[in-house]
């Protein structure tokens, strides 16, 4: 046995190259927590189609410029409260049209109410075209761009969502709002994640007075009514500041509220595991306590912390909606679905012109998936059971 | 031959604070977990902790290994060199080179074994800690360690999720034999296990103690588990050893009312035998507040007077027999070999 083991092999590599026959089994058995959790969250179902919903929402935050056919401050006095524009196939003469279309609007007035409305002007119409030339943007703030997804041809239009009291497109101003509305939940969980790791860490690891003291001052902000707080917060922020510096405050007041959750879950996970067995047996092997705190305790929680952050996300897009909504969050021109929202706040406007709720239904999408992806993430994070 | 002391433990006492309802701490309040023992443990021997659950055989093996730190005494550990060192006071270098040599198998293979590390990673944790040996020199001890556990190489790059119960007692093992350690506590190495495989385990723990001329410290509730690996037993109760013996006296006579009631109470493997069982009366006192005098007296049939006043010391009882009973010597215990008609 000696001289087969004598010798420079490295051993490492003998059992860390992949097998020749690399079945199933074994590639269950060498797989570790991250790839087990992942194998389990896609075996649930809601959770797996929630991912799908989730990736198209930020496709579409990344490619918004492009998506949307107008940009933000875009309007058409001539269109003001227009409903959704009709796609068509088949034209008036009865021809099918692959490429739908969409007829011109002539306004006329209701012969009842004597509002405003529009109707379809059967005598123009506009195939809807790919790859459009239009309003110009910057492509993530850099590329200078003017291409959008589609269009029609001038005069016509194409409002996919209808139009606002100003005459923007709903569509446009949801699809580059969802800019702002998606990725402030994602930089405010990051803060938090932060703060909550930092401080919950601390408070789990030291405990005694330290721990104390943090739980109070914890329990303090969670008592907190959010709403008189947001004014009290958004209050604070000058009036005419940058959109760049709003967008800013307003996550940091998001996530100033958020990170307590986060630190629980850290100092509570971090107390459990620090009495776990092979941490015991980690001591005893004397490895040191920087490394076990790096290499046994962090990672056994992190699973645990990405399961919190996810569910952590869907309140911050409901607070930052609520707060825009209020006039207390991002204002225009800057647009975020609770701006959007702004509209429908007179109970009239809901009435006549339903669609500008639409930001509504992105809004509970997004946080029904958020949802269902953290429930899916929370039974996968034990995949051993 | 075995003689020579490889640990002596001196007066060890481990408390655990009790929280006393809501709010602060009732100042002083403590669980006396372990309440000034003191033993030898000799070089090469079996030593075996027994006693009911609950009664602090963790809260010393750990204590022994220090997994936690005792609230005081002392671990004296004996150096090849024949020279004396308190490991709960050693320090960096020399700490590192006393931890090495004092190593412990857990109880609970599935809590034992950290789930997001592999198996390679797992017993080679405590070399990378405490050697200088190379990458290759490691990846050696490791291959090397696999084969007399018995693991087959290739399990090496799994994770803990893909082994049993018996196969990742053998990970444990094998992680606390990598440093080549003179002394192990096992902790109830085997409880966990089914019983088939509680054989080969014990089986290979013997082999390995064979090899590799191990001392163990070998933790147990069950004196059935016991009986066939130990030389010396101490029996605890409360905290405290209350008998302590080489095994065949043990078993052949107690001389501690405990002592016989476990005894009395190990279930025959041959159910043609019938034996008078004297099954223990009561529970376990809670041991935030144990008993006055003898900790032992509400449930021992032999009390009298005085085991409720004064508690009695352990004391020398010959034939290398330590006992802590004030009728040790009048009492005639039976033991199982007395109990069983031949
Ligand atoms: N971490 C702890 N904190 C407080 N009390 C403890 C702790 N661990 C053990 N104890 C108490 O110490 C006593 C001895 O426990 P333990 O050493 O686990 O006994 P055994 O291993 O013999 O079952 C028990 O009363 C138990 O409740
Ligand atoms: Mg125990």
């Amino acid at each position: 046995m000696k001289t087969r083991l004598s010798g420079t092999t490295s051993w490492s590599r003998l059992f860390f190259r992949r097998p020749a026959t690399n079945n199933a089994e074994e590639s269950y058995y060498a797989a570790s927590h991250w790839k087990l959790m992942l194998r389990k969250l896609m075996k649930h179902k809601l959770a797996r189609i929630s991912l799908y919903v989730l990736a198209m929402m930020y496709l579409m935050v990344i490619f918004a410029n492009i998506i949307a056919p107008q940009g933000l401050d875009s309007y058409d006095s001539e269109n003001l409260n227009s409903r959704p524009s009709k796609l068509h196939w088949v034209d008036p003469q009865g021809n099918f049209h692959f490429i739908p279309f969409v007829y011109g609007l002539k306004s006329s007035r209701d012969p009842v109410t004597l509002r405003k409305i529009f109707v379809e002007d059967k005598q123009k119409w506009y195939p809807i075209q790919f790859f459009v030339k239009g309003t110009e943007y910057k492509f993530l703030g850099l590329i200078p761009g003017n291409v959008h997804l589609f269009g029609v041809e001038d005069p016509g239009r194409i409002f996919v969502f209808g139009t606002d009291s100003l005459g923007r497109d709903l569509f446009s101003r949801i699809v580059l709002g969802s800019q702002v509305s998606l990725t402030i939940p994602l930089v405010g969980v990051s803060i938090s994640f932060f703060l909550g790791l930092l401080i919950g860490g601390i408070s789990g690891y030291f405990g005694g007075f330290i721990d104390t003291v943090i739980q109070r001052v914890i329990e303090i902000i969670r008592s907190f009514p959010t709403l008189p707080l947001w004014m009290a917060l958004s209050a604070a922020i000058p009036p005419r500041v940058p959109i760049v510096h709003m967008f800013f405050y307003i996550t940091i007041i998001m996530a100033f509220i958020e990170w307590t959750e986060l630190a629980r879950v850290v100092r509570s996970k971090f107390m459990a595991l620090r009495n776990e067995d092979y941490v015991m047996s980690a001591r005893i092997s004397g490895v040191s306590n920087a490394r076990i705190i790096r290499v046994h305790l962090v990672p056994g929680f992190m699973s645990y912390l990405v399961v919190t952050m996810t569910l952590a996300i869907p309140a911050m897009i409901i607070g930052e909606t609520a707060m825009s909504f209020l006039g207390l969050g991002i204002r225009s021109p800057a647009a975020s679905w609770g701006v959007l929202l702004q509209e429908a706040q007179q109970m009239e406007n809901v009435a006549l012109y339903p669609w500008k709720l639409i930001p509504l239904g992105f809004v509970i999408i997004t946080v029904l998936a958020f949802n269902f992806l953290g429930d899916g993430l929370r039974d996968a994070a034990d995949p051993y059971k | 031959m075995k003689e020579q002391p490889i640990m002596q433990v001196r007066n060890l006492v481990k408390e655990y604070p009790v929280h006393g309802g809501i709010g602060r701490n009732r100042q002083g309040a403590a669980v006396k977990a372990v309440s000034d023992i003191s033993f030898t443990i000799r070089k090469g021997e079996t030593f075996s902790l027994v006693g009911e659950s609950g009664c602090g055989k963790t809260t010393l093996g750990r204590c022994l290994v220090r997994g936690i730190e005792a609230t005081s005494g002392q671990v004296l550990y004996y150096t090849d060199e024949g020279v004396e060192v308190d490991f709960l006071q050693a320090k960096k270098q020399e700490y590192k080179a006393i931890r090495q040599n004092i190593q412990m198998i857990f109880q609970d293979p599935y809590s034992s074994l950290n789930p997001r590390m592999t198996v390679y990673d797992i017993i080679s944790e405590p070399l990378r800690a405490l050697s200088t040996l190379t990458k290759s020199e490691i990846d050696e001890r490791v291959v090397e360690m696999a084969r007399r556990t018995g693991l087959n190489i290739s399990y090496l790059r799994r994770y803990p999720h893909a082994f049993s119960g018996g196969q990742r007692q053998r990970i444990g093992i094998a992680r606390a034999l990598i440093t080549n350690p003179k002394v192990i506590v096992c902790d109830e190495a085997v409880s966990a296990l089914d019983v088939s495989i509680q054989a080969q385990i014990i089986n290979l723990l013997k082999d390995l103690q064979q090899q590799y001329q191990m001392t163990y410290v070998f933790i147990s509730h069950d004196l059935s588990v016991v009986k066939h690996i130990s030389d010396r037993i101490a029996v605890m109760y409360l905290g405290r050893i209350v008998e302590l013996a080489p095994t065949e006296e043990l078993f052949g006579q107690p001389k501690h009312p405990y002592s016989e009631a476990l005894l009395l109470s190990v279930p025959n493997p041959d159910p043609t035998v019938r034996r008078e069982r004297v099954i223990l009366q009561g529970e376990v006192p809670n041991p935030a507040n144990p008993p006055e005098g003898c900790h032992f007296h509400p449930r021992c049939p032999y009390k009298t007077a005085l085991c409720e006043t004064s508690a009695p010391e352990l004391r020398d009882a010959g034939e290398g027999r330590l006992v802590a009973c004030h009728h040790a010597d009048q009492l005639k215990l039976k033991g199982i070999t007395e109990a069983i008609p031949v």
